[in-house]
């Protein structure tokens, strides 16, 4: 009959289907990839929630982030649902890979070290989240499958051993010539560094960032500073998610008038800061002249294209390992450490006989500026446990002094979880509103 | 057969009329006539002429008139024939007119020999337990309505037909109802099946309906059964014109005339209300404020000029009430409408073929949008000996519509934010700070382009006696193109910040659908004795297939095409280029068996099996099965004679169908398609959702209970009660974020669509040269959810207060609370709640403080249809009527603070709450606390909820048709002709305030069209 032509099995043209999906190391890639593309991008949310800047005039007219910045219980909720689906997003891809990946079969030597770049590269990124997650809501969920669960959050010590694990397995594999745009065994060891001063291992966090900072003051030049805000490559970047969109357009305003939020005065570079020229930018607003921020606010003015969100950088790392020292008190090593970069950078260095909290704050505040605008600053607040204060229109007032006993210190679950999970509890004070 | 005779013999003494001697020459005789069906319904395309001599042969025209000329012999014959009816055929007596009344034909395979029929499911044996409403084709094709589907509204009760916006958008279809917790059309469309070849309803858009010989609903189980799996949410058979056997006529029709602007729904106001509601509103964005004596008294309170700023305000407030611009007649415009259509027909006994052409344009109400098309159509039908005929069709069509209307811009919207007080040529608005009115307008286009182009061949062969081997294959085709275009000019791109290099915008998209279609079926009938028996199988296979690719570029300046774009452009302007492409298959085997005992009791059992290729191997087959009955009540001797029941039948029947409607591959296995961004050098390979391996298809189960009663020949009534239920139901349900989607598709539950559905038809008065017919009917829905797997509630979103689906309860209804009024201290509205307390606005509201308002699709729909023949004159309207449900309105015309420089409606200053014992006020108070904003803006409550029902004029139509004596007079070139003048959408009556109740929204109204037409046949 002539229906004897006529196949069911149809293969799509442009939808590949299990088992002829993930079939070689190139879709494994390309399939990473997506996880690599939907990490998300709050850099300037959490920049808004920290002391990173002052509202300006035209705050009131980007209502939802005014509200952020005074971190308003909806605002925060708001911002907490998109927080928490986007990280999960990236974790399901991760759980859609790694049994797949298990499933190719390596035909050469160079697939085989493919897949075990792949496999580890999957690990980090999972890491990364989970670590991300834990700092935002304690206690999380641990997802291991992709399939449809309701699951219990596990305990903070449970979701440290499996960051901890999870990086294990990410440092098996030696990738130091990945693209900057992937996880390598860099940024794995920077990951490392952040996680160890996080859990409190200073002598960990230390020794890992000794062998990621050698010759590290060739990476501070005022060109590869410049670099980090372009299309450019610059030697300071370990870790920066390649992005195809417009990134971090919603400070400004419009051009002509101005930005929603402008540089605050915690943020001041020395004269000869060679890091100020790309931190700040001046705006005229209606208010007269006003520190904007640099970085990608000014791309955003004069029309660069970003290319990298810088996420991981040796400067972090530096600072990081100045905290561990300082927090495992060889306060010596501590300055040294931090007075490496700004020496670097012709910043003043900081005093040699500061020690304890003030050894803390004064690296802190460095880092402050160095990472001013890019998300940092928020989970180093929220690790000092200090008031943050919450400013009116450029600074003139203080608004309201957030406690650091505050309850939102702790993102809420949001209830695109709870509704539809009823494992899941809510942290402290927030609101908890079951529908039946 | 002898009731036949006498009603012939009727009809014959009706239309005997005193002729002139001139026409009573030797040779040429001229016979004209009607042919009609049982129902007196004009049959269109039927073959009249004289027996043993093929060539002298005519075809009736649509309204079933024809006219033959006679041979000078002494014994003549008269024929007619026409697709499932019995041969006519009668003696030639001298006379000069006759009514041919055809009857039905149980068993058509016996009779038709030439004249195709291309569908092979379409089996008159369905019929009789089915439910199968056929359109009234000729009133379809009076109306003045460009787009078929719109046309089809109140066509048939059940068949639901909604326009959703401006000319040129596909309005919504349904057959009773959604059948899916799934809203849209992907889920809830009927099948389209056009000579029996599917096609999609991008397609069926484009149909000329004067090539359409008829259109069948086939709502129930057993009338769908035979499209398996497909055919879960009802079919619609299209059946299009052929050819006749007999001489040639050619017939040209051209319809021409004026579409309007329609309802002006919502008044707005005039300058001087405006700026006085400006003044309360205190918005200095306003200039009613901004030059009021308040405002300088408030800011300038001490200065010396004080008075001379008054003066001043005074005199540019006086200035503007001077203006006093009428947007809705500015804005929007009459245009034209015009058809025209050419048709030849003709053949022999052994040929025929049918050749059409048409164009048909309808201008909108807006500038900018209008809809044109040109199709035409071909058909040829052969015999094979007495053994049987093959068919061929092929079609083609190609129609363009022009929006100005995007999805971010839409220059309708501006009738109701434009002041009074401003112009085209006023310069600076305050409606649109920064802008001019020229920078409004020209900001966008969006053009349209459908081509079509179909091919159906079918074979009808009677081997044996009894036994029709048929088959039917066929390809539909649609390439839809849309281009949609931002100049550099418009004022989004002037403002972008890009430098000019990168400015205009534009994106076209190409989609092929392509339909495949094959069915071959065998059907063996026989008659023992009172025996009537029919046994058949049938195996199909459909392909789909949905071909789509699309460029966006940006840096087209003001050049309206794809090779302008800027590929140099970097970044987020970038060119992007995307592809999507789902081909689907689905194979069925399908048997069918029906007995007839006497033409009294009939019963029908179809039973079908489809596999389709969206399902994984091991779940792939699904059945669809019906079972029907009929009890024919007047085929019991003793009725025979009754003559006060002219006909009585009942029938039943239930069904089972598995539906496949939306389910795509991606759903049931991990499915992974690339995005068109790219990570650093490497593609995106991306998990397309969270996929459910239990997934099973939605069963459509569907019981339906009928009378059929007729009285006198002159009442048909129709009552039918139907149940539909759809099991395991599908729906894209929320689940807990951190599996990384935010929902799943999962069968979820039933729902059920029941209802009623009544007909009346009555001549009212059947007199010689006077008739009045008139049919009402109505139809009744109500849809509900039975059952829900996981509990009684579904909130489709984590913020429902209310429970998007809950067991018991219609699944669009739409909830709130009772407003009890504005509070005359705060001036927003006080709720009633559950327990009988107040609740002021600022409130949280509760479930419990939510009641039902109404439905949010109506439950009753209906029409009224109204014929009038008076001599050469007819009259025919339409109305159609929509009951029962609400809408919420979207009060964006009603101004508070922030937008008081835009305009508002007519009656605002009056009916506003502003300030403290202001009582019995309409609006609340445009000052309120963000508190309150919930409670205002998030529910609907009872009073900010209007009636939907509206009762439509849809067609009018008057008719003259030329009398054979004045025909005669022009020479005998034209064989017929008539003049009309026809109408659609004249008025539409409605208490609900906004400006359509029909699509909720502001824009996008059927406008009226009135035109004159003028038809000719050669």
């Amino acid at each position: 009959m002539a229906l004897a032509g006529c196949s069911l099995d149809i293969r799509l043209e442009d939808q590949f289907s299990d088992p002829y999906a993930i079939t070689d190391t190139e879709t494994a890639r390309e399939l990473l990839a997506s996880a690599y593309n939907s990490l998300p991008r709050f850099q300037m949310e959490f920049s808004v929630l920290s002391d990173d800047f002052y509202p300006t005039a035209l705050s009131q007219k980007y209502v939802e982030m005014l509200n952020l910045y005074n971190w308003q219980e909806k605002a925060i909720s708001d911002f907490s649902s998109n927080v928490w689906s986007e990280y999960y997003m990236v974790v399901a891809v991760v759980n859609a890979l790694l049994p797949r990946l298990e499933l190719l079969e390596a035909k050469t030597d160079r697939d085989a070290v493919e897949i075990a770049r792949i496999r580890s590269e999957a690990h980090a990124l999972k890491a990364m989240c989970y670590f991300d997650l834990v700092r935002l809501y304690g206690p999380i969920v641990l997802k291991d499958r992709l399939e449809y669960e309701t699951l219990p959050r596990s305990s903070v010590e449970e979701c440290l051993e499996e960051i901890d694990r999870l990086l294990d397995e990410a440092e098996k594999v030696d990738d130091n010539d990945a693209a900057v745009f992937y996880m390598s065994t860099e940024a794995v060891k920077a990951l490392r560094v952040e996680f160890e001063l996080h859990r409190g291992n200073y002598d960990v966090a230390v020794a890992v960032a000794q062998g990621l900072l050698e010759g590290a003051e060739s990476r501070w030049t005022k060109s590869s500073f410049e670099n980090l805000w372009s299309g450019n490559e610059s030697d300071d970047r370990i870790f920066a998610p390649y992005i195809f969109e417009s990134f971090y357009t919603d400070l400004c305003y419009d051009r002509t008038k101005g930005d929603y939020f402008i540089l605050s005065d915690q943020v001041r570079y020395d004269e000869d800061d060679l890091r100020q020229p790309w931190s700040e930018y001046a705006v005229e607003m209606s208010s007269g002249l006003v520190r904007a921020l640099g970085k990608y606010n000014r791309m955003y003015y004069e029309n660069t294209t970003v290319r990298y969100i810088n996420t991981m950088r040796y400067s972090g790392v530096c600072f990081a390992a100045a905290e561990a020292y300082a927090r495992s008190r060889q306060y010596g090593q501590a300055v040294d450490m931090v007075n490496r970069l700004l020496g670097a950078y012709g910043a003043v260095l900081i005093d040699e006989s500061l020690e304890g909290e003030a050894l803390i704050e004064a690296i802190l505040a460095e880092k402050h500026k160095e990472f001013v605008g890019e998300g940092v600053r928020y989970f180093d607040l929220k690790r000092m446990g200090k008031p943050l204060k919450r400013y009116k229109n450029l600074g003139t007032s203080v608004n309201s002094t957030i406690a650091a006993d505050d309850y939102r210190w702790l993102f809420p679950i949001p209830e695109s979880e709870y509704k539809y999970n009823d494992l899941m509890d809510q942290n402290p004070e927030w609101p908890f509103i079951k529908t039946e | 057969m002898r009731k036949l005779v006498v009603r012939i013999c009727l009809a014959i003494g009706v239309f005997l009329m005193a002729m002139n001697n001139i026409y009573s020459q030797p040779g040429q005789r001229v016979l004209a006539g009607r042919v009609v069906d049982s129902h007196d319904e004009p049959l269109a395309g039927a073959s009249v002429y004289v027996r043993g001599d093929a060539y002298n042969g005519t075809a009736t025209d649509v309204n079933g008139y024809f006219s033959l000329k006679l041979p000078d012999e002494r014994k003549i014959v008269i024929e007619a024939s026409f697709i499932g009816m019995k041969q006519y055929s009668v003696n030639y007596d001298g006379q000069k007119e006759i009514l041919i009344v055809m009857e039905d034909d149980m068993n058509m395979m016996e009779s038709a020999v030439v004249m195709g029929k291309q569908n092979i499911n379409d089996l008159d044996i369905r019929a009789k337990a089915g439910v199968i409403n056929m359109v009234d084709i000729n009133r379809l094709q009076d109306k003045p309505v460009v787009d078929l589907s719109l046309s089809l509204q109140g066509s048939a009760p059940g068949l639901i037909v909604t326009n959703r916006g401006d000319l040129g958008t596909k309005p919504e279809i349904r057959i009773r109802g959604n059948t899916s917790f799934r809203k849209g059309d992907t889920a809830n469309e009927p099948l389209y099946v056009l000579d029996g070849q599917v096609i999609s309803s991008d397609a069926f858009m484009t149909l000329n309906p004067l090539d359409i010989a008829d259109i069948k609903i086939l709502k129930d189980a057993v009338a769908c059964a035979l499209y398996g799996t497909k055919a879960a949410n009802g079919v619609l058979e299209i059946t299009s014109v052929r050819g006749t056997n007999g001489r040639t006529l050619v017939t040209y029709d051209f319809n021409g005339g004026v579409t309007f602007r329609g309802r002006r729904g919502v008044s707005m106001m005039e300058s001087e209300e405006k700026l006085e509601l400006e003044r309360r509103l205190k918005n200095p964005e306003a200039p009613g404020y901004r030059y009021s004596e308040d405002y300088y008294r408030k800011y300038y309170g001490t200065d010396p000029d004080l008075n001379k700023m008054i003066a001043h305000g005074k005199a540019v407030l006086d200035e503007l009430k001077r203006v006093n611009t009428d947007w809705f007649n500015e804005l929007l415009r009459n245009d034209f409408y015009q058809r025209h259509n050419l048709s030849v027909r003709g053949g022999n006994e052994t040929t025929s073929y049918y050749a059409s052409a048409n164009y048909n344009y309808q201008g909108g109400q807006i500038p900018g949008n209008d809809v044109r098309r040109f199709s035409g159509r071909l058909s040829l039908d052969q015999a094979i000996g007495k053994k049987g005929y093959v068919s061929l069709s092929v079609s083609g069509g190609y129609s363009k519509s022009n929006s100005p209307n995007g999805s971010t811009y839409s220059p309708t919207s501006l009738i109701y934010e434009l002041n009074p007080y401003e112009s085209k040529t006023s310069g600076e608005l305050w409606s649109y700070p920064g802008r001019t009115y020229d920078d409004l307008v020209y900001q966008f286009e969006r053009t349209s382009e459908d081509k079509r182009f179909g091919a159906t061949g079918s074979i009808n062969l009677e081997p044996l006696k009894g036994l029709t081997v048929a088959a039917v294959a066929g390809l539909d085709m649609v390439l839809s193109e849309s281009l949609e275009f931002t100049p550099s000019t418009a004022y989004e791109e002037q403002h972008s910040g890009v430098p000019s290099n990168e400015r205009g915008k534009l994106s076209k998209a190409k989609n092929v659908s392509t339909n495949v279609t094959t069915n071959v079926r065998v059907t063996w009938n026989r008659t023992f004795d009172k025996h009537d028996v029919t046994v058949g199988a049938n195996t199909d296979y459909y392909w789909d297939d949905m071909d789509n690719m699309s460029i966006t570029g940006y840096g087209v300046g003001k050049l309206k095409t794809p090779s302008a774009i800027n590929q140099s452009i970097e970044g987020n302007r970038k060119v992007r280029t995307s592809n999507f492409n789902e081909q689907t298959a689905q194979l069925g085997i399908g048997l069918l068996a029906g007995y007839c005992y006497d033409g009294i009791y009939d019963v029908f059992g179809t039973y079908k099996a489809d596999a389709s290729s969206i399902l994984p191997k091991n779940k792939r087959w699904n059945a669809a099965w019906a079972v029907g009955a009929g009890w024919n009540i007047k085929g019991y001797g003793f009725l025979e004679d009754f003559e006060p029941i002219s006909s009585l039948r009942f029938k039943g029947s239930y069904g089972r169908t598995a539906s496949l409607a939306g389910v795509s591959p991606a759903l049931t296995v991990a499915t992974f398609a690339y995005l068109e961004d790219s990570y650093g050098d490497q593609r995106l390979l991306e998990l397309m959702s969270l996929y459910n391996d239990k997934l099973k298809p939605e069963q459509t189960i569907s019981t339906e209970v009928g009378v059929s009663l007729g009285l006198w020949n002159r009442l048909d009534l129709d009552l039918g009660w139907y149940d539909r239920r759809t099991e395991d139901a599908l729906l894209d349900v929320p689940i807990p974020a951190s599996n990384g989607f935010g929902t799943l598709k999962r069968n979820i539950g039933i729902l059920s669509n029941s209802g009623v559905e009544v007909s009346a038809n009555g001549k009212i008065i059947d007199k010689d040269e006077f008739r009045l017919n008139l049919r009402v009917s109505l139809a009744y829905n109500r849809n509900m959810v039975v059952d829900l797997y996981d509990g009684d509630r579904l909130y489709v979103s984590e913020d429902s207060v209310i429970p998007d689906y809950e067991v018991g309860q219609a699944y669009d209804m739409i909830y709130g609370p009772v407003s009890l009024g504005l509070n005359p201290v705060t001036g927003l509205p006080v709720f009633k709640g559950a327990d009988g307390k107040e609740i002021q606005a600022t409130e949280k509201l509760k479930r419990e403080d939510m009641v039902s308002l109404g439905y949010g699709s109506p439950p009753y729909n209906g029409t009224i249809n109204l014929s009038f023949t008076y001599k050469q004159f007819e009259f025919d309207a339409d109305f159609y009527y929509v009951l029962g449900g609400i809408k919420a309105y979207a009060y964006s015309y009603v101004r508070d603070y922030d937008d008081a420089n835009r305009n508002a409606v007519m009656g605002q200053v009056e009916n506003m709450w502003f300030q403290k014992g202001d009582e019995g006020k309409m609006y609340h108070t445009p000052f309120y606390s963000s508190a309150a904003i919930e409670n205002l803006t998030r529910w609907p409550n009872s009073k900010s909820v209007g009636s939907s029902d509206y009762l439509r004029l849809q067609m009018l139509s008057l008719r003259y048709r030329f009398p054979q004596k004045f025909i005669r007079k022009l020479g005998g070139i034209i064989k017929y002709g008539n003049v009309a003048l026809q109408a659609s959408n004249i008025f539409t009556l409605t208490r609900y305030k906004e400006s359509d109740p029909e699509s909720g929204s502001l824009v996008g109204v059927q406008q009226p069209v009135v035109t004159m037409s003028l038809s000719l046949s050669f």
